[in-house]
């Protein structure tokens, strides 16, 4: 007899699913106290959040329609591609006291990441995730961590068996690069891996290394994510994403090398 | 009138009903009412400047919450984080304005605490289906993630709900 999965006791619940599966949880439910149980741990009372936001649509303000009919004929589609409109717009949005506005000046000085407001991924995936943290370090983050060689190793051991793969590979230079930390981290409920690195020229850069069951054998494949230089690779039940700074021969080789050190490891 | 034309009237005769709904959205999405405001305001701007590309015989509410998405996850989020004060959600009491304390009200944040107290990708969720009313599958497309993802987020977000609640059912019986 096969077991009803959680997602399928929330989709019945949920009036979601296959017509079929409503009937055949009630019926095994009829019999099977230890499903009744999981069902009653999924079950929660949808009327009272659907009424306790319903509160809240009365503390909407209302939209600044004029404010919004007014900027918005200065920016149609195809305003972020013309350098002379962009400015118009941000400053349209400024205007309108928009907290974009900061965003759209800063991409007005460089025509190569103009593009970027409207193509970007959402962040969905782990390396979107992983990018968008890393875009927040600066040379600093990583000059100013303890020089504690033991505190570190201890680190990097924790974070070697919490992805059961041996780390120890990347403490020697690595194509310039100068191992300085590791960290465990997490994502949906899968161990996640920031072994962080400074370039020779000050980059902050970052191995990430995440279990992946469903993983297989895969070259090294250079992207560039959030203005960094970024590369891509897995093995069986691992994957893997070097990022950081915007040379991306360098990544390319760092990658390759630490492809070759931790999978011969 | 030419199809660009009508889609751009339904998009500016459709936002302003759509607003509330779309402010509500975004204060699930980002936890707080002051992004809320900047992200639904950036929200409609987009959709007037993308109108022509909007179907109209499509949703509009869809489309809009899909915008205010990706403006939050692609352009603000990271700004949010980076000005500081983390992307943590806030206390009702910041969200809802003052009320008399009735038990009714003292309840209504109680259940709005718990559900801002979930990991954003869950909350969110939780509101498309839970307080919206989507359909999996409509839910999976404004989010722009698979429906497995739909499921596993509210089937985590079901189990946290029901310890969460927990304290406010009983206060409220």
């Amino acid at each position: 007899m096969s077991r009803f999965s959680d997602e399928e006791i929330a989709a019945y619940l949920d009036g979601e699913g296959d017509p079929s599966l409503g009937e055949r949880l009630e019926a095994r439910a009829a019999e099977d106290a230890e499903l009744r149980g999981r069902i009653e741990a999924l079950t929660v009372d949808k009327q009272a959040i659907a009424e306790a936001f319903e509160g809240l649509l009365g503390a909407s303000p209302h939209m600044p329609t004029e404010a919004l009919t007014k900027a918005a004929p200065l920016s149609r589609t195809d305003v972020w591609r013309t350098p002379g409109a962009l400015a118009g717009a941000a400053a349209a949005c400024l205007a309108i006291g928009l907290g974009v506005g900061f965003q759209l000046a800063s991409y007005r000085g460089d025509g190569a990441t103009r593009n970027k407001m409207v193509q970007e991924a959402p962040l969905e995936s782990w390396r979107d995730y992983a990018a968008a943290y890393h875009a927040l370090y600066v040379t600093d983050t990583l000059t100013h961590v303890a020089d504690d060689d033991a505190a570190r190793v201890r680190e990097l051991d924790r974070a070697s068996r919490a992805v059961g793969l041996p780390l120890d590979g990347v403490r020697a230079p690595i194509d310039e690069l100068q191992f300085r930390r590791a960290q465990l981290l997490g994502f949906e409920g899968r161990a996640l891996v920031q072994v962080a690195f400074l370039s020779a020229t000050g980059a902050p850069m970052a191995l990430c290394v995440i279990n992946s069951p469903n993983a297989g054998d895969s070259e090294v494949a250079l992207e560039t994510r959030r203005d960094m230089a970024s590369a891509s690779w897995s093995q069986p039940g691992l994957e893997f994403l070097l990022i950081g700074g915007r040379d991306a021969a360098l990544t390319k080789r760092a990658a390759e090398t630490l492809r070759r050190r931790l999978s011969a490891s | 009138m030419n199809p660009a034309e009508k889609s751009r009237d339904v998009v500016r005769e459709g936002l302003e009903a759509v607003y509330p709904r779309l402010w509500r959205y975004c204060v699930v999405l980002t936890g707080r009412r002051d992004r809320a405001d900047d992200v639904a305001q950036a929200a409609c701007l987009r959709a007037l400047e993308k109108a022509v590309l909007f179907a109209p015989e499509s949703q509009l509410d869809r489309w809009v919450f899909r915008i205010a998405q990706r403006l939050w996850l692609n352009e603000l989020r990271a700004d949010a984080v980076r000005r500081g004060g983390g992307i943590a959600p806030i206390d009702s009491v910041d969200l809802i304005d003052p009320t008399p304390a009735s038990e009714t009200n003292i309840f209504a944040r109680q259940v709005l605490d718990s559900v801002m107290a979930l990991p954003e990708a869950q909350r969110i969720t939780v509101l498309l289906v839970f307080v919206e009313g989507f359909r999996y599958r409509e839910a999976a497309e404004i989010l722009d993630i698979p429906i497995g993802t739909v499921m596993s987020r509210l089937t985590a977000a079901r189990a946290k709900l029901k310890v969460l609640m927990q304290p406010a059912k009983g206060a409220a019986e």
